[in-house]
């Protein structure tokens, strides 16, 4: 009987609607389609499969990709610390607590996708002693556990920060270490709504001088659906001190960021992934990049892209809004862009040097999918200088499963990429091997 | 009178079956020294889809399930156990000498997720719904002429109720199971079974945030073997449709087949 019950309960969760054309929204000036709303979500998730044995995902000519370490659990997020060591936050989305017809289809989905499990709230630290682009035995190390939900790392002087979902903690740290000591020191609490978290991580990053810390708050829901109360102080990135103190909301109206780095160049600046909102048609609206102005407001949940005003949303008549700030690069609609990292290093052609790696998830809310990839954009002095491209692909197989999903992506001590990759389990390192010596 | 002509035909199904058999009252004998290790296979093949994306080959789910008994006073515990791509799951129970259910308990990695899902209270309930489902448990204290039912009025429908609450559907369902006792046969393998055989539906509807009739449909055909032997189960499926429309547009139909065939050997 349960298995009678279960099948049309999935079933009714793979409800979809029509496919609009499909045209993507990538760069400074990406085509925004009229909004196409529907009482029913599109869905179309890739099922979880997982990789098969020797399988992997593919770069561009010339790179090779390996397995860096295996056998993670729900591998999220990725730091690597000064003396090599890389850090692996495992970590995972909670299933919502009521939420209505739209919790109830978000967690069949995730669950679908490989996405929906008990959290590990570990992080685990990975030692490639002898720097054969592989963890081996004796090379991994729990670094910190019982945590909630981590994803941020940042080591800032003596002190290890993590980015759980509802404080920023952090710890004593020496160099060398395999293990972080005690519960931690609360330093900053963060918005937690009980039972359903929603956009659950938090990402944090210090400036170079490691004068100000950086958090990334997601909203709860799509779009304030359950009104602004419990919305408050999120869809924002907090600015604090290293010990928490003067914490307060750098930017704001940013629904859900995520990978946070550090341009660089002339036009150095804070740079943020946005996932943006859902359920407005395939192609509304882009997740993004952008630089992050102090004090900027992106707009939603009232605005998207720029002034593009969201009608389902009421904007209060006792409410007086800055004008919204026009993100910089747009990275397709429903891509989930979580992961950013800024290849400040030449260990890989020149054309990377200094650009933006982005790890797209993959869309629920789109009748084709589309991200399951690792996005690059090209950038010179710390500005976008020109199209997004495919860097790394084939996550999905022929039939259209995932066999893995990236997120995190950071670099090793050898220049490599590294990617995590929350579906297989798996960090997959991505090298440019030396040319060959000149005859 | 729907009911009734079933029951009519079932009889005349089980007479065509084995007409000697048949027509005997049984009693089955929960073995308790005896298990089954299964192997299920489910397929999904989408008929329609309003999206007009229709996948190109059906999708098919495999894993294991497997059930024993054993005695716990004048009654029995039971361990139910399915291994399946999205991690195992264990049901404990203990069921009284008549059947009842006393205690109930999922566990396994599989089920982690769901219990972070509901309150402790909804997941207890869940655990004592899904023990009252187990096939052994509908034997046991139970006798069966061909067209009785093997659910006992009323819990079909009840489970199904309860069920599709814990499941979280997002507007009330209502069932009717009719599945009664056709016979005893001799399966592929040689063993004698008994048979049930007969129809599942379930339906619902409801207006969903306010601006959508969501409605599902689905209507399955099920046959349970059980082994005379053990009144373990050694084989089951159930054929079907699912139809799910919004406003009274047909959005999805799929059709499923799922089952699992056991084999029996020593605890």
């Amino acid at each position: 009987m349960k298995r009678f019950i279960a099948i049309a309960a999935l079933a009714l969760a793979a409800c979809a609607q029509p496919a609009p054309p499909a045209e993507h929204g990538y760069g400074a000036d990406p085509q925004l389609p009229e909004p196409q709303t529907s009482p029913l979500p599109t869905i179309n998730v890739a099922r979880a499969v997982g990789w098969p044995d020797g399988a992997g995902p593919v770069a561009p000519e010339g790179f090779v990709v390996t397995r860096f370490a295996e056998g993670l659990a729900h591998p999220r997020w990725i730091y690597t610390l000064p003396n090599g060591d890389v850090l692996i936050a495992e970590s995972s989305t909670l299933p919502s607590r009521g939420g209505g017809l739209q919790g109830w289809i978000a967690n069949m989905m995730q669950r679908r996708g490989g996405a929906l499990a008990a959290s590990a709230n570990r992080i685990t630290l990975l030692r490639d002693s002898n720097r054969d682009g592989q963890i081996g035995e004796g090379e991994r190390f729990v670094f910190a556990e019982n945590l909630n939900q981590p994803i941020g790392m940042a080591l800032v002087g003596e002190y290890f920060y993590v980015g759980n979902t509802d404080a920023v903690v952090r710890f004593p740290y020496t160099e060398g270490a395999t293990r972080l000591q005690g519960a931690g020191e609360v330093v900053l609490q963060l918005p937690h709504h009980e039972g359903d978290n929603g956009h659950w991580t938090r990402n944090i990053i210090a400036n170079e001088a490691g004068a100000k810390i950086y958090v990334a708050v997601g909203s709860v829901t799509n779009i304030a659906d359950q009104g602004m109360e419990i919305e408050e102080g999120r869809a924002a990135i907090w600015e604090m001190n290293p010990d928490g103190s003067e914490a307060r909301i750098f930017a704001s109206g940013l629904r859900n960021p995520v990978g946070m780095g550090w341009s660089g160049g002339d036009a150095n600046a804070l740079w943020v992934a946005v996932n943006e909102r859902d359920m407005l048609g395939d192609n509304l609206v882009p997740d993004y990049i952008t630089s992050v102005q102090d004090g900027g407001f992106y707009g939603w949940p009232y605005y998207y892209w720029g002034n593009h005003r969201d009608e389902r949303v009421e904007i209060p008549p006792n409410v007086r809004l800055r004008e919204p700030l026009t993100p910089d690069f747009a990275l397709g609609a429903h891509t989930a862009s979580l992961g950013l990292y800024f290849y400040h290093f030449d260990g890989f052609p020149e054309h990377y040097w200094n650009g933006a790696f982005i790890g797209q998830h993959g869309s629920w809310n789109r009748s084709e999918a589309v991200g399951y990839k690792v996005a690059f954009v090209p950038f010179s002095n710390g500005r976008p200088s020109g199209d997004a491209e495919d860097f790394l692909t084939g996550f999905l197989n022929a039939e259209g499963e995932a066999q893995g999903r990236p997120v995190g992506v950071a670099m090793d001590q050898t220049g490599a990429l590294l990617v995590a990759d929350d579906v297989g389990d798996i960090i997959w390192r991505v090298a440019y091997p030396e040319p060959p010596a000149p005859n | 009178m729907r009911i009734l002509i079933s029951a009519a035909g079932a009889m005349a199904l089980a007479a065509l079956l084995v007409p000697q058999a048949a027509a005997q009252t049984i009693t089955p004998a929960l073995s308790t020294t005896m298990q089954r290790v299964c192997a299920a296979q489910t397929t999904t093949t989408n008929v329609f889809d309003a999206s007009g994306t229709l996948p190109t080959a059906p999708s098919v789910v495999g894993g294991t399930r497997s059930f024993y008994a054993t005695r716990n006073g004048e009654g029995y515990s039971f361990v139910q156990g399915a291994s399946q791509p999205t991690g195992d799951i264990e049901l404990r129970a203990n069921v009284g000498p008549t059947g009842e259910v006393s205690w109930a308990e999922i566990s396994g990695p599989g089920a982690a997720p769901i219990a972070a899902a509901m309150a402790p209270a909804e997941f207890s309930a869940m655990a004592q719904t899904l023990a009252r489902d187990i096939p052994e448990r509908l034997m046991v204290s139970r006798t069966f002429r061909p067209g009785e039912q093997l659910y006992p009025a009323g819990l079909g429908e009840q489970i199904i109720g309860d069920l599709t609450r814990s499941f979280g559907l997002p507007f009330p369902v209502t069932g009717n199971v009719d599945v009664p006792y056709i016979g005893e046969t001799t399966s592929a393998d040689g063993s004698r079974v008994w048979v049930w055989e007969g129809r599942m539906a379930m339906s619902g509807s409801g207006l969903v945030q306010g601006r959508v009739t969501l409605g599902l449909n689905a209507t399955f055909l099920m046959r349970v073997e059980h082994d005379v032997a053990t009144a373990l189960v050694r084989m089951t499926t159930m054929d079907g449709t699912v139809i799910v429309t919004a406003n009274g547009q047909r959005t999805l139909e799929t059709r499923t087949i799922d089952g699992f065939t056991c084999q029996i050997s020593p605890q």
